[in-house]
């Protein structure tokens, strides 16, 4: 069993997982900046905005937030850091962008973390994970495979991803963007919400956080993967591939997770094909369980949004906060058994038992679908 | 041009000029339409026509790694003076996301398993091949059956090449294979290494060093 020992995040609530625990529980969204007076969108504020390397400015917070928490000192031997990320430095290459010149035809590089702004606690390997919205998961995928083999004791993965003109313009141009914000699976969600940000983890096994006395976060019980084989940008509609990464990932646990945070987009196919993955995975018992979407809050960060939301999984199997279908009145009722399902508030109430395990789901362009399976520290 | 498939080898490469490799796709009447496809989608269809059969439905016993740095650099290009003109192609957004060529892969060869993409830090040396490290994990958990792994590159970078013969060396070490004739040579434009590791019972004898 691979363990969480460090968590870590900035996201358009601000640095830290404090202001994303605060932001959730206050119900508040981040999305306040408005893309050319139309499409809100969660930008990180008060930062250092003349750094090129924006997105690894991010990563560099994260990152040494979730070291600490771990008690990962200045001096220990430097962690293994996977990073994963959609465009990477996006704004950086759209800034030196010339359009007569050819050079261009190589694309943005990917975030560089240095060493030195991580206090030599960490070193960034050599290759970054790009498979989009579900690159930290990949990442995490990894991380486990080295533990697993032996090739490396205690990992650091991390994800991340930059708003910029060219983003934006993609997804509008995809026709993709929400006007309001997004509101997935309500019956009139109009598209996606983008943010920017950042989230890092510390895992390693089980085994060695309990013997140097780290508290654990949350454990990592499973991950599942699978691809559409379908379309490069729309999912395949009855969700077959993304219920056989749910079901590689919660084999060998026999009951269904007690609330999920799904990728939840806001868009018409994205939370259609997740609905019936999850009801061909889970039939009626989909009822009992918590259902999250967060991207409302946090919009969606890309590349980031796996390794945000196992936090956000996190923070509910501590009962530190529990968020529900976040910007959405009344789901559609296509999705039957999510109308019925409870639907928490952020803030629970004093006598709420939090879940003991959890899911979260995340798909990338392509077709992409992971799944992770997290249970209660023990 | 390089282009050397060996009947029932577990591996293929391909290196040649943009030219040279579009006249072959068009020569091989491949499918979908080369204009449909990235560049280095099409570089990868070629080298992987050897290894993979036709597959009538998605199989999510075979999955895919591959190193594609710089695969989508054409499309962030496109897109880019797309928005400069102010005629806008949303094609071009969708195929930058730098796992287009792998998820361009999986679509044509119904490739459903885990399908991952990696993008190499070309100022770092050549340490060791994730693809490998990554499949193996996969074969292990007895999720797939079959991976494919690999590396792409169309941006005439040399580190693509290195990662293949790093990758070259490695799957004849640590899979047994026999002893992987090394005809990845300096490309002036594109390169692209693909090897096929599967559990070994599931290879055929011709398969098997």
């Amino acid at each position: 069993m691979i363990a969480i020992t460090g968590i870590g995040c900035v996201t358009g609530f601000g640095a830290g997982v404090q202001a994303l625990e605060r932001g959730l529980k206050e119900g508040r969204s981040a999305l306040t900046d408005m893309y050319q007076d139309t499409y809100p969108c969660a930008r990180v504020q008060d930062v250092d905005d003349e750094r090129s390397d924006r997105c690894a400015m991010f990563l560099e917070l994260a990152i040494n937030e979730a070291l600490d928490h771990a008690g990962h000192s200045v001096g220990d031997d430097p962690l293994p850091l996977i990073v994963g990320s959609t465009h990477g430095e996006l704004r950086a290459w759209e800034t030196e962008f010339d359009p007569s010149a050819t050079y261009h035809v190589v694309g943005p590089k990917m975030p560089k973390v240095s060493s030195a702004a991580l206090q030599g606690r960490a070193k960034q390997v050599p290759f970054s994970m790009t498979t989009a919205c579900t690159a930290s998961a990949h990442a995490l995928a990894y991380a486990r495979a080295q533990i697993r083999s032996g090739a490396a004791e205690r990992v650091v993965i991390a994800g991340g991803d930059v708003i910029s003109d060219f983003l934006l313009q993609g997804f509008i141009a995809l026709r993709a963007v929400s006007r309001v914000g997004c509101t997935p699976f309500a019956a009139k969600r109009d598209g996606i919400s983008l943010g920017e940000g950042a989230a890092a983890l510390v895992v390693e096994s089980e085994e060695t956080a309990k013997a140097r006395g780290a508290e654990i976060v949350a454990r990592i019980s499973g991950i599942g993967f699978g691809s559409d084989a379908f379309n490069l940008t729309a999912p395949e509609p009855s969700g077959q591939s993304m219920s056989k990464a749910i079901e590689m990932s919660v084999h060998g646990h026999g009951d269904a997770p007690e609330f999920v945070n799904v990728h939840g987009t806001g868009s018409e196919l994205n939370d259609s094909m997740e609905y019936h993955a999850l009801a061909r995975v889970f039939g009626d018992r989909l009822r009992d369980i918590q259902v999250s979407a967060t991207k409302n809050a946090t919009g969606h960060t890309c590349g980031g949004a796996t390794a945000l939301e196992l936090i956000i999984c996190s923070l509910a199997l501590q009962g530190r906060v529990v968020p529900g279908i976040l910007g959405t009145q009344q789901v559609d009722t296509r999705f039957s058994h999510l109308a019925e399902a409870s639907v928490p508030t952020a803030d629970a109430p004093s006598d709420f038992t939090p879940p003991a395990t959890a899911l979260t789901m995340n798909c990338a362009f392509g077709g992409n679908n992971t799944s992770v399976f997290l249970e209660r520290a023990v | 041009m390089r282009h050397t498939p060996t009947p029932n080898a577990p591996y293929a490469n391909i290196t040649g000029t943009r030219e040279e490799l579009d006249r072959l796709y068009a020569e091989k009447r491949l499918s979908p339409p080369a204009g449909r496809l990235l560049h280095a989608s099409r570089v990868l269809i070629l080298a992987a026509q050897s290894l993979l059969p036709p597959a009538r439905s998605p199989d999510p016993r075979v999955g895919v790694c591959l190193s594609a740095s710089n695969s989508a650099g054409e499309s962030y290009t496109a897109f880019q003076n797309s928005l400069e003109t102010g005629k806008i192609m949303p094609r071009f957004y969708a195929l930058s996301v730098p796992n287009a060529a792998t998820s361009e892969l999986c679509l044509k060869f119904r490739i459903a398993g885990p399908a991952v993409t990696l993008s190499d830090d070309a100022d770092s040396p050549v340490t060791s091949c994730p693809q490998l490290a990554l499949a193996e994990d996969w074969l292990a958990s007895g999720n797939v059956d079959q991976v494919l792994i690999g590396a792409i590159d169309v941006a005439a970078a040399p580190l693509a090449l290195t990662r293949c013969v790093a990758l070259l060396t490695d799957a004849t070490t640590v899979h047994g294979l026999r002893e992987i004739e090394q005809t990845v040579a300096p490309a002036p434009d594109a390169v692209a290494f693909l090897a096929q590791l599967a559990v070994q019972s599931e290879l055929s004898e011709a398969k098997v060093a």
